[in-house]
């Protein structure tokens, strides 16, 4: 169905920046960020990422806070990563697991 | 020999928020899992397996001792805060001539993150650990903590604001 002219905003993008001709959906800026979270998991469906992929190829705005977010989500699962399990937990365990088992618990 | 034992124990710290429930839910994990090894199909994911193991021994036991009271307020919580914060506030990045990813890599250490963590309401905490730290997908998490899908996704969605803003607060904490 044709997008009736009256429900266009031409002007601004929803960073305030003027609209290039490529932007004539008023919308194009907020459907992507609707999609920001699974964007990020890698959980959109295939042509829902393309799209995203296609908006953030042409809007600078979003594609500066796009890469903002993706790199915030890298450092923070590389940092936590530097948190490794006691080796006086792995001794434990270790040393439970070799035991028989006792069933009469 | 134990695998994936430092992504059990990280995810279980985050989810316990103390050494002690920590240990003990990762030694519970290896021996529910050795116990019922035979159940285990061979080829099938490990580490998911192990996961699923651990997740529903932490709902069952250690959820049921710490319930929290829901402490989230439902205002609307802006997308991009910290990125926002790092761009528009003076004596942030762009006054240094340092792009806001440099300056977040800068002031995202390790007990930002922990903070940040475990500030977070239980129920955030679970989603968010399991899939930003451990990358599993939203049905993978569905499954091991018995939520709907789109419950995973609006809690990350919210769970990942959250931490924006706790990271932003503790930093600023600590510039100060």
């Amino acid at each position: 169905m044709q997008v009736p002219e009256m429900e266009r905003v031409i002007g601004q993008d929803s960073h305030g920046n003027p609209l290039g001709p490529d932007q004539l959906e008023y919308n194009q800026c907020q459907e992507a960020v609707k999609k920001l979270t699974e964007f990020l998991s890698h959980e959109l469906r295939a042509d829902e990422e393309t799209e995203v992929k296609r908006h953030l190829s042409q809007c600078r705005g979003c594609f500066a806070k796009f890469h903002f977010e993706e790199t915030l989500l890298r450092t923070i699962r590389d940092r936590a990563e530097q948190v490794r399990a006691p080796g006086a937990l792995r001794d434990k365990i270790m040393t439970l697991l070799s035991r028989p088992v006792d069933d009469s618990k | 020999m134990l695998p994936h034992i430092d992504a059990l124990y990280r995810t279980a710290y985050s989810m316990t928020k103390n050494a002690g429930d920590a240990d003990d839910l990762v030694q519970d994990t290896y021996l529910r899992a050795f116990q019922f090894f035979d159940q285990f199909q061979g080829g099938t994911n490990s580490r998911a397996w192990l996961f699923r193991i651990m997740t529903n021994l932490y709902i069952n036991t250690y959820r049921k001792r710490m319930r929290e009271p829901e402490r989230v307020s439902y205002d609307e919580m802006e997308d991009f805060f910290l990125y926002n914060r790092l761009v528009n506030s003076p004596g942030a990045s762009s006054a240094n001539n340092e792009s806001p990813e440099t300056e977040v890599v800068r002031r995202v250490q390790i007990e930002a993150i922990r903070e940040a963590i475990s500030q977070l309401p239980e129920e955030y905490r679970a989603t968010l650990v399991l899939a930003d730290l451990n990358e599993f997908s939203y049905q993978e998490i569905s499954e091991m903590l018995q939520i709907p899908l789109g419950t995973v996704r609006s809690r990350l969605s919210r769970g990942r604001r959250l931490v924006q803003k706790a990271l932003w607060a503790y930093s600023e904490g600590n510039q100060r």
